[in-house]
């Protein structure tokens, strides 16, 4: 698996590509300075084959590099110890992999090894006693790369680890076993006589001890642990199947009858043990994304009272106080407000929302870290939702266990009546025979085996399209879901400023791009976005006015570009004046995602009621949501998160059986998403919010959540059919050994045969066309 | 046919020492990352080529 790399939009139109990143180039062969830098480094250091393998490998756009002070990795020189293992983002390819590995090469007075795993985006590094990690940095940041420490493997991880080792070695032995035991079952199974005979079944009966005490011991652990809480384990007809098959085979074997089934119960503990392992990687995988953990490790690194100069657009991660400059600040995550606000001296910059820059570009802004980690008022406010959780959640875990209930008790008390009935006859053999038929060839595949599986390969799925499942039980809520909640600004919208309406005429293009290029206010590039590449008028006498706009003088007269005189809040409309005459405006919107439009009209045709949810302005509101085909009655605008919270909840209140589904990327939403039976939240840039949601999608957008649908249908198609298919294979094959007319060896071979039906029923379900295969 | 009360724990002492082989193969961490082998095999045979 390969998370993919986050693709920034290209930042204007040209014809062609950077040479280094592959972005439109703008600064002659470059897109900018950095990669212009990166590209002379690697041709100094002789590292120039990276390109010619890069154009061998696939391609992804990938970041353009960022300036980061040298500073910011000193303080991990002393956070860190020898062998310190960092995320580095803008990993992707076999080229990269060549050029990580080449540290020991570049820098051999500081690093003894590097290893890079291109699954988690992590390099292990192996570091010479004086060297120092900051310097490992440097570098990779040189390279264009983003490289995060990450914090040491915790216990916790250490134990998983170790958990995953002990369950890969017991199923390997497990598997071992079966194919041993199977081997010297083919001379039984066609007919060798005499002594043989003897040897073979005891040598099958001894590996079989091993497996079923050795391996087969977290099974028991299971059901234990089940009926301590006075539950049913799923496992316990298996169990029992499993040591009455031994212990009737042991009779046997010690009885000279030849009729044993450890074969059976050797393939069956392999296959249970796969099963299990499948699920638990897949399930860690989903929880361990790097994203949060590379989250964690930012907090340490920047201390209280810390100083940072902001330039470039950057996602805040600790709670700042603006001691010099102005800049703008978007607050679309904390509070669904799609404008840039204004922030002075003295201002404080939370966690969670967007530094956009400086007001005007010769003034750099710097801020003082004021709480960093668990400390910062985000974190504060995720604590407290967090607290306010834990709820509705365990009902379909009470559905599931109710089923599992019914099924071991339905066999149980049969396999118990018929044993007691026989044995009332004084048919006892019979009897137990029978018994043992059943608990063997009753195999609620479709419940412990196939359903597991099929939820598994559901969330692998989802995730090789960018979705993490965190929770298995998402996609039979997801499938009961009538009501969708979609939040606006982030989630539908890109949360970046577009251009909605342009009413200057094109005669004046040139002169608004020489106005704009020379401003690095968001307003000022996103008009630079939506002209594009074109003529420039030359300018004179440029001035940027902090708070107002931008001015200069073209060809003798004044022109300038200033906040609408109607909007003082928000910045949503800009005039366009040549000597102080209005020629012109542009009006700003939140640029609606190409797909948005798709995800809306599916979920319509699958019958939900699709409802917007803002903390914007009504107007901007209606307009997506007539954009999107959403009913006015629908949209709702100017709700705090509190609001959208209740909005879900009278609608839950108004169905029972009807669940909700919320759609949402930041902060404002993390109560909804709280609130709503199922949750997605869309990767914006705050990864910390999305904690609280039962999937969250890697990539930015919403393509992630179509192929969710498209999977949780699979998901539903497959369960049904091996639902049916274990019923009928259930009650048929049952009523027979109740009949006496299946023998435990019919059973034994029955039921594997059975299990192995429903796996590959699901893999067939499950595989993907040969489009999406190559893709 | 008696081959086999020497074939027997001849075959079980092999499959035997590919479990503890798998076993010693787990404990170093070998199936761990399945992804970057692969692409590392790739470029050190690249590598002698332009040597």
């Amino acid at each position: 698996m390969s998370t993919p790399v986050v693709i920034p939009e290209p930042l204007e139109q040209s014809a062609s590509p950077c040479l280094h990143c592959g972005n439109p180039a703008l600064v002659g062969q470059f897109c900018c300075m950095g990669c212009e830098t990166v590209f002379a480094i690697l041709q100094q250091s002789g590292l120039s084959q990276y390109y010619k393998r890069k154009a061998e490998g696939f391609q992804l756009k990938r970041a353009a590099p960022v300036e980061i002070p040298a500073a910011h990795y000193e303080n991990w020189n002393n956070v860190c110890g020898e062998r310190p293992e960092l995320y580095v983002d803008g990993v992707h390819c076999s080229a990269c992999v060549w050029l990580i590995e080449k540290l020991p090469e570049v820098l051999p007075e500081v690093v003894v090894s590097a290893r890079l795993d291109l699954s988690k985006s992590t390099v292990k590094i192996q570091l010479r006693p004086e060297g120092k990690i900051s310097e490992i940095a440097e570098r990779l940041a040189s390279w264009g790369y983003r490289p995060e420490l990450l914090k040491s493997e915790g216990e916790a991880e250490r134990f998983q680890n170790d958990e995953n080792r002990r369950r890969l070695i017991d199923l390997g032995i497990a598997g071992a076993l079966a194919g041993n035991v199977m081997l010297m079952s083919i001379p039984l199974y066609s007919g060798v006589g005499g002594s043989f005979e003897r040897v073979f079944e005891w040598i099958s009966a001894a590996l079989s001890v091993v497996s079923l005490v050795y391996c087969g011991r977290s099974l028991f652990a299971n059901v234990l642990h089940a009926f301590r809480s006075r539950r049913f384990s799923i496992d316990l007809p298996i169990v029992l199947a499993l040591v009455a098959a031994f212990l009737f085979s042991g009779f046997n074997l010690l009885h000279g009858v030849h009729s044993l089934y450890y074969d059976s119960m050797t393939a069956l503990i392999f296959l249970l043990l796969a099963s299990r392992y499948a699920l638990a990687r897949l399930r860690q995988l989903g929880l361990g994304q790097s994203a949060f953990r590379s989250w964690i490790l930012k907090d340490s690194v920047l201390r209280v009272g810390d100083f940072l100069t902001l330039s470039d657009p950057k996602e805040m991660d600790v709670d700042v106080r603006l001691v010099e400059g102005r800049g703008f600040v978007s607050q679309a995550f904390l509070t669904g407000e799609s404008a840039p606000m204004l922030v002075v001296a003295g201002d404080m910059i939370y966690a969670g929302s967007r530094w956009l820059g400086s007001e005007s570009s010769a003034s750099a802004s710097r801020v003082e870290v004021v709480a960093t980690g668990p400390d910062t008022r985000l974190a504060k406010i995720l604590r407290d939702q967090e607290a306010i959780s834990n709820r509705g959640r365990s009902n379909f875990e009470r559905v599931n266990e109710t089923r599992a209930f019914w099924l071991v008790s339905i066999v149980l008390v049969v396999a118990l009546g018929v044993l007691a009935y026989f044995g009332f006859k004084g048919e006892w053999e019979s009897g137990l025979v029978r018994a043992i038929s059943l608990l063997i060839v009753t195999c609620p595949c479709a419940f412990a085996l196939a359903a597991p599986l099929t939820l598994s390969l559901g969330m692998k799925r989802a995730l090789e399209q960018g979705a993490v499942v965190r929770d298995p039980d998402f996609f039979e809520r997801f499938l009961q879901v009538r009501d969708v909640f979609l939040d606006k600004t982030g989630t539908l919208t890109t949360g970046h400023l577009q251009v909605e309406v342009n009413a200057v005429p094109g005669a004046f293009h040139p002169i608004v791009r020489a106005l704009t290029a020379r401003s690095s206010h968001p307003v000022s590039r996103a008009i630079s976005r939506h002209l594009g590449v074109g003529p420039i008028a030359a300018i004179e006498q440029f001035q940027e006015i902090p708070g107002f706009g931008v001015q200069g003088r073209i060809d003798g007269q004044f022109y300038g570009l200033f906040r609408g005189a109607d909007a003082s809040a928000s910045l949503t409309t800009v005039d366009f004046l040549r000597d102080d005459e209005w020629v012109g405006l542009y009006r700003f919107s939140d640029e609606v995602r190409g797909e948005a439009r798709d995800l809306v009209s599916r979920f319509q045709s699958r019958g939900f009621r699709v409802h917007l949810l803002s903390g914007d302005q009504r107007a901007a509101v209606q307009n997506i949501a007539d954009l999107l085909g959403i009913p006015p009655s629908q949209a709702h605008a100017r709700l705090s998160p509190e609001e959208k919270s209740r909005l879900i909840e009278s609608s839950q209140a108004s169905s029972q059986s009807n669940l909700t589904l919320m759609v949402g990327d930041g902060l404002n939403d993390a109560l909804a998403l709280k609130t709503a039976d199922v949750s997605i939240a869309v990767r914006g840039g705050l990864e910390n919010s999305l904690r609280v949601a039962d999937v969250y999608t890697l990539n930015p957008g919403l393509h992630s959540i179509l192929a969710l649908d498209e999977w949780a249908l699979r998901v539903r198609r497959v369960l049904g059919y091996n639902f049916l298919f274990s019923t009928a294979y259930n009650v048929f094959s049952g009523a027979l050994a109740v009949a006496g007319l299946m023998s435990p060896l019919l059973a034994a071979v029955l039921m594997p045969l059975s299990a192995v039906t429903a796996f590959t029923a699901t893999l067939i379900g499950f595989r993907r066309s040969q489009e999406e295969r190559w893709k | 046919m008696e081959v086999i009360y020497f074939m027997i724990p001849v075959a079980l002492a092999l499959g035997g020492l590919f479990v503890v082989g798998f076993v010693q193969m787990v404990r170093s961490g070998q199936y761990e990352d399945l992804e970057t082998p692969a692409i590392r095999m790739l470029e050190n045979s690249e590598e002698e080529e332009t040597k």
